[in-house]
């Protein structure tokens, strides 16, 4: 099987040795769209809300509620989703809908599960805009929603996209939410955009068919292909949020990051080569997308033809243009695309901008539409839309600015409450079923019948096992290399590559961890599924978070102490121990404490690793299997075993677990910010 | 609450947190110390329930400690296959690949696969040859054979699902161009298939013998007129049947094999009886 099949393979069905990707890389990119799409406009506007429009003393209220939007292990929205929007969704589009189980609602959820990551990156961006900026704007005579939309969200752009690129970053490497509501066919929606269509992300697939592979086989390096291509995906998107930040900074006049190693070798290479290598990349990247896109309705030697001439069309088209601006003499060549898309015409620019704009309304207007209208309707509500569209533009531009401000911080506040009546309904539609089955028998019982009736002691000894175990790997190993990297370390280009290391590291999805976890510690190491690889995998997965909220927290510790340290005479090393660590100990316990919760509610990483089923006695061997609460709340949802009952009341220990952490963290940090002062 | 408290109340959770958690993991006696042997079992959704009732029975007897988790019969192979597991449970019989691996089966029961169709359907008894057209996409309304108008949401089980290698090769020597298109729903577990069915008016699916208890709406159908009961797949009249085995790596030895020796004595078939999983050894239905 050469490398051209797995790429252009039209299916992917195991049990006949078919392995083409072509269905399962598509439904990633579908999947994640569709979820971007949900959470971007609800999460800016939740940015927006809480940054301009929130009176001080609310803010920290709402940031902390999103916050916990952040905490809820996956698992738990996965629960949330087979339990309440499956059936929603069927019952809402009984013709498109027979089970429920589709792209739709992987979306949806993912959506969910990406706007706290959106929320507060842009909340962030935003209020970094410098004051100055407001003011001028609103001593021009602009109203306060003016001066949001014209002057602070331009300001704030790049920081409201790198907090997209992460919202996507996290929804591309989710596991259980989305392996649970999306049907998992390993097929092209027909037509590309029918979101009801059930679909296979990369993710789902790894962790469906894991259990079963035989190692060494083709399916088992076929398994890693496909979390190669997901590192891939992870590791672009993770760059493109660097490139944007770092060219934030340098718009607020900040110095920019020093090189790393490769930086610095890309450096020292001859200019024409670079250029090449760019260009090279652009090339190849447009063919790539205009390949996959055409893959979908078109064999591969189509797709391969449809790829150059578009790619060359392209190419062509913009040195053309280039050209013709070289001759007129607008300006010298542009060397980037900024400066490229700078150099056009403003008349053009919005001309184009509109065009834009109408075609993506109404081709998203038809796409939706034309899912249960025949396409002339589909195509005339494509042009009522855009005509509406136009008219409510004109209308809003003639009314009075105060009023427009009225209608636009009252739609905010709806989103803002919109968001907030989610967090509720899906705690309290958990809570409400769940609470009531909790009984000291519950807690402290071994569970019966195959799990269906009995207790989850098992269940949440493993867990509290789980997390002691990889803390007890993962915090002296995090701690002394987060301490190394602050106080130690020297800024060289070595250093840098290895917090670059760290920052992937972070990025990495947990099912990566998880596959990684069963081939090295499981198989490889011998240590077969139990409490040992899995608490080895969990610790690696939270050592970045660790190392870095370590280093973060020493590096906020201002240098005036230790230099008072030392003048003193402490050696460095009295001076860390004594002086520093102590004063930045409220951040590094929040962020164990974070790092915490965050084991109690993997289940990705674990599930070839450490867990089972069921239990009926306790072994307390490291090298023996436990149960885990997350992955118990998995089975018990997916197969239907026990009362929903029941189910929602191991979603609830879960919860109150992981909530009780986050609630930890978050009074030993005021507790620290309150007393600590320089 | 002043600050002080604050901090007290935080160190104390957190203490009390990472006490319980090193006591457990350490091995405190809390009653359930275990010193005798312990066998680890993956394999077969089918099995995984009666392997629960083993397990709750033979424990009482032994110190012998069962580790169970159901993920399929493919992988409870591959997990022997891999040395992650002492016992795979399979509700099919071994592939050639897998004998060739060193495996080893025993059969400890029998076991009918039932058709289950949702509460909307408004049929009783279909054809094989119906079965099969329906679960190929080439009948998609249930007015097609008979029952109450409505689109016949199809689902099957994963790839490596002892159940679906039942049924596939049985509905394949129904009807030669039986395929099961890509596209229809796929569940990795056999509750989660009657968790379909009950949750679906008009689904169709399949599913074990053992688990038709779990089925709260909707039904199983008769296959050409024969019941889906123990009985009929004992006399053979019931045509969607299969073996339930237990694979180990080469023969059964030690702990596994006292194991075996008693599921296939009285007690054991006894409980796979009421199971309603047909027994292989001397116990009447």
């Amino acid at each position: 099987m050469g490398l051209t099949d797995l790429l252009t393979g039209p299916r992917w069905r195991s049990s006949e040795g078919l392995y083409g990707t072509v269905p399962i890389i598509t439904a990633t990119l579908l999947v994640t769209a569709g979820a971007i799409l949900f959470a971007v406009p609800i999460g800016v506007a939740a940015a927006i809300f809480i940054s301009e429009v929130t009176p001080s003393r609310f803010k920290s209220v709402l940031k902390s509620i999103s916050e916990v939007f952040a905490g809820i292990p996956s698992v738990i929205y996965g629960f949330f989703g087979l339990t309440v929007l499956v059936p929603l969704l069927r019952d809402t589009f009984p013709s498109h809908l027979l089970m429920g189980y589709s792209w739709l609602a992987g979306s949806i959820l993912l959506g969910i599960m990406a706007l706290p990551t959106i929320i507060s990156v842009s909340e962030d961006a935003l209020s970094a805009v410098p004051k100055s900026y407001r003011e001028a704007s609103m001593a021009m005579g602009a109203t306060k929603w003016e001066t949001t939309i014209k002057v602070v969200t331009p300001a704030a752009i790049s920081g409201i996209s790198a907090a997209i690129i992460l919202g996507i970053g996290r929804a591309v490497g989710e596991t259980m939410a989305v392996m649970m509501v999306c049907g998992n066919s390993a097929i092209v929606p027909d037509p590309i955009f029918n979101v009801f269509s059930r679909i296979r992300p990369i993710t789902s697939t790894i962790a469906l068919e894991m259990p079963y592979v035989v190692i060494g086989s083709t399916h088992y390096s076929a398994l890693f292909f496909l979390a190669l291509i997901l590192m891939i995906m992870v590791l672009a998107i993770s760059m493109a949020s660097k490139i944007i930040v770092n060219r934030t900074r340098r718009k607020f006049g900040e110095t920019e990051n020093k090189p790393s190693l490769t930086g610095i070798i890309v450096a020292k290479l001859p200019v024409p080569l670079v250029n090449g290598f760019k260009n090279a990349l652009v090339v190849a990247g447009l063919f790539l997308i205009a390949y996959f896109i055409s893959l979908t309705f078109s064999n591969s030697f189509g797709a391969v033809l449809i790829g150059i001439s578009v790619t060359v069309a392209i190419v062509a088209s913009s040195l053309l243009w280039l050209n013709r601006l070289k001759n007129e003499g607008v300006s010298d060549r542009p060397r980037n695309p900024s400066e490229f898309i700078e150099s056009i015409p403003v008349k053009i620019k919005a001309v184009s901008r509109n065009i834009i704009t109408y075609a993506l309304v109404i081709t998203v207007v038809f796409m939706g539409a034309s899912l249960f209208y025949d396409d002339v309707v589909a195509f005339m509500a494509g042009l009522a839309v855009a005509a509406a569209y136009v008219t409510l533009r004109s209308v809003f531009r003639r009314i009075d600015s105060r009023v427009v401000q009225k209608v636009a911080h009252t739609a905010l506040l709806a989103v803002m409450i919109f968001a907030i009546l989610l967090l509720v309904y899906i705690l309290a539609d958990i809570f409400i079923e769940g609470l009531p089955m909790i009984t000291w028998d519950f807690l402290t019982g071994y569970p019966k019948d195959a799990g269906r009736a009995g207790g989850i002691y098992p269940a949440i000894v493993g867990t509290l096992k789980l997390i002691v175990g990889s803390m007890i790997i993962a915090l002296p190993l995090g701690m002394i290399t987060g301490i190394f990297l602050a106080e130690y370390a020297k800024d060289t280009p070595f250093t840098r590559t290895v917090r670059n290391s760290i920052d992937i590291l972070n990025g990495t999805p947990s099912i990566v961890f998880g596959l990684f976890g069963m081939s090295a510690f499981v198989i490889y190491f011998g240590f077969g599924n139990s409490l040992l690889a899995g608490c080895i995998t969990l610790g690696l997965m939270v050592l970045p978070v660790i190392i870095r909220t370590t280093e973060e927290a020493l590096k906020a510790v201002p240098g005036e102490l230790r230099e008072g340290s030392m003048a003193m005479g402490a050696t460095k090393w009295e001076t860390t121990v004594k002086v520093v660590l102590p004063a930045a100990i409220g951040s590094v316990i929040t962020g164990v404490i974070l790092s915490i919760g965050r084991v109690a509610g993997e289940t990705a990483p674990i599930m070839f690793t450490a867990v089972i089923m069921y239990q009926r006695v306790m072994s307390h061997s490291i090298f023996d299997p436990v149960m885990a609460l997350p992955y118990q709340l998995f089975y018990l949802a997916t197969e239907g075993m026990g009362s929903p009952a029941m189910q929602s009341a191991v979603a609830t220990v879960l919860l109150i677990m992981v909530l009780s952490m986050f609630t930890l963290a978050s009074v030993v940090r005021h507790y620290f910010d309150k007393r600590i002062r320089w | 609450m002043n600050e002080n408290t604050k901090l007290i109340l935080a160190v104390a959770v957190t203490a009390i947190i990472c006490i319980t958690g090193t006591y457990v993991a350490v091995g405190g006696s809390d009653g359930d110390d275990s010193s005798g042997t312990t066998l680890s079992v993956a394999g077969s959704t089918t099995v995984f329930p009666l392997m629960g009732l083993y397990q709750e029975s033979y424990e009482k007897y032994t110190n012998v400690t069962l580790e169970v988790t159901g993920n399929g019969s493919g992988a409870g192979a591959n997990a022997v296959i891999n040395g992650t597991a002492d016992i795979g449970m399979l509700s099919r019989d071994l592939k050639q690949a897998e004998i060739d691996a060193g495996l080893k089966s025993t059969i400890i029961a029998k076991d009918g696969v039932a058709v289950i169709v949702g509460s909307g359907a408004g049929v009783t008894d279909l054809t094989l040859e119906q079965i099969a057209k329906i679960f190929s996409g080439d009948i998609t309304n249930w007015s097609d054979v008979g029952g109450t108008a409505g689109t016949i949401a199809v689902t099957v089980r994963d790839a490596e699902s002892g159940t679906r290698d039942c049924f596939d090769t049985v509905m394949k020597a129904a009807y030669s161009s039986y395929a099961i298109p890509d596209s229809a729903n796929e569940v990795g577990g056999s509750g989660a298939m009657v968790a379909t069915v009950n949750g679906n008016a008009t689904a169709i699916g399949y599913v074990s013998l053992g688990y038709l208890g779990q089925l709260t709406s909707g039904s199983a159908v008769k296959v050409e007129g024969v019941d889906a009961t123990p009985a009929n797949v004992l006399n053979e009249s019931y045509q969607i049947q299969r073996n339930l085995i237990l694979a180990t790596m080469g023969d059964p030895s030690g702990a596994v094999q006292n194991f075996f020796n008693w599921i296939l004595g009285p007690q054991g078939q006894q409980i796979a009886a009421k199971k309603d999983f047909v027994p292989v050894g001397s116990v009447t239905v």
